[in-house]
């Protein structure tokens, strides 16, 4: 569904659960945009969720043209305000010399490894995608994630080995291009 | 770009798995307070809208009622009546708008 028509149906018929597909085609770009900005994921996290708040809040001034840059324009807003904040604080509380001013080239390499290798990950067969979330996100080792699936722990070293192989193929052949 | 090994490559899946996580999470929070805001916006407006639609109705014949029970002249009653009802309207149309700002602006 095109972003217009989603639009429409939130504020003509009030299909507010429309609004979740919006969040989703978006929410990635908005955190990265926030990420960037803020260098702290819990502030980037408040800053994408009052992103899509106050974008649906003022939804009928949308004009029409690119959600997204719509989008990424109230979050480098809200981001800008609230480092604003922050860096006052600091100057009020802490020392200057504390600051570690960001680096914007490795963040904005990582940013993209990020974005290739989570479009990578959704693109994994479901069962893989399992796998490599029991491993790397659960935290699981290898005989558990074998009573889990069904699979042997060989099977599963292997295949682990194999998705592996397959992101860094996918992620050489983003960065080449 | 440098080519990345096998330690940057965990650290890199797992951070990619744990945002991931996040954005769901932001997802459930967005859509909870939409629903919410929308759950207000409705109590708001039934409540102006009944709490309007009685006092248009009882207003009006208790001002008349009132009026003509204090001796006032009929045409007298009615500008008066009038005017009262201009004002309860005006009244209710400011508080709607003004409700639906200051809850855009809380949110």
């Amino acid at each position: 569904m095109e972003d217009k028509e989603i639009v429409q149906r939130i504020l003509r018929h009030g299909e507010t659960q429309c609004y979740s597909l919006i969040v989703k085609r978006y929410s990635g770009m908005v955190f990265s945009k926030a990420i960037s900005l803020m260098k702290r994921e819990d502030l980037a996290q408040e800053i994408t969720q009052q992103t899509f708040i106050r974008a649906y809040t003022n939804l009928d001034s949308w004009h029409g043209d690119s959600l997204g840059a719509w989008m990424l324009s109230i979050a480098a807003h809200l981001s800008l305000n609230t480092l604003d904040k922050i860096r006052r604080e600091r100057t009020e509380f802490m020392d200057e010399s504390k600051w570690k001013e960001p680096e914007p080239e490795d963040d904005e390499e990582h940013e993209t490894l990020i974005q290739i290798l989570e479009k990578s990950i959704k693109e994994l067969p479901p069962d893989d995608q399992k796998i490599i979330r029991l491993h790397y996100y659960k935290g699981k080792k290898t005989a558990e994630i074998a009573q889990l699936t069904g699979l042997t722990s060989s099977n599963v070293l292997v295949k682990l080995h194999r998705i592996r192989e397959l992101l860094k193929k996918k992620i050489d052949h983003e960065r080449n291009k | 770009m440098k080519e990345i090994n096998d330690n940057e490559l965990d650290s890199l899946i797992s951070e990619t798995l744990r945002r991931e996580n996040i954005l769901e999470e932001v997802n459930k929070q967005v859509m909870l307070t939409v629903q919410k805001q929308k759950l207000r916006k409705l109590f708001v407006k039934w409540a102006i809208f009944s709490f309007g639609i009685s006092a248009l109705t009882v207003l009006p014949f208790a001002g008349i009622y009132y009026i003509t029970e204090s001796g006032m002249e009929k045409e007298v009653a009615f500008s008066f009546t009038f005017s009262m009802l201009i004002f309860l309207i005006s009244i209710i149309y400011y508080a709607n708008i003004f409700s639906a700002k200051f809850y855009s602006k809380i949110v």
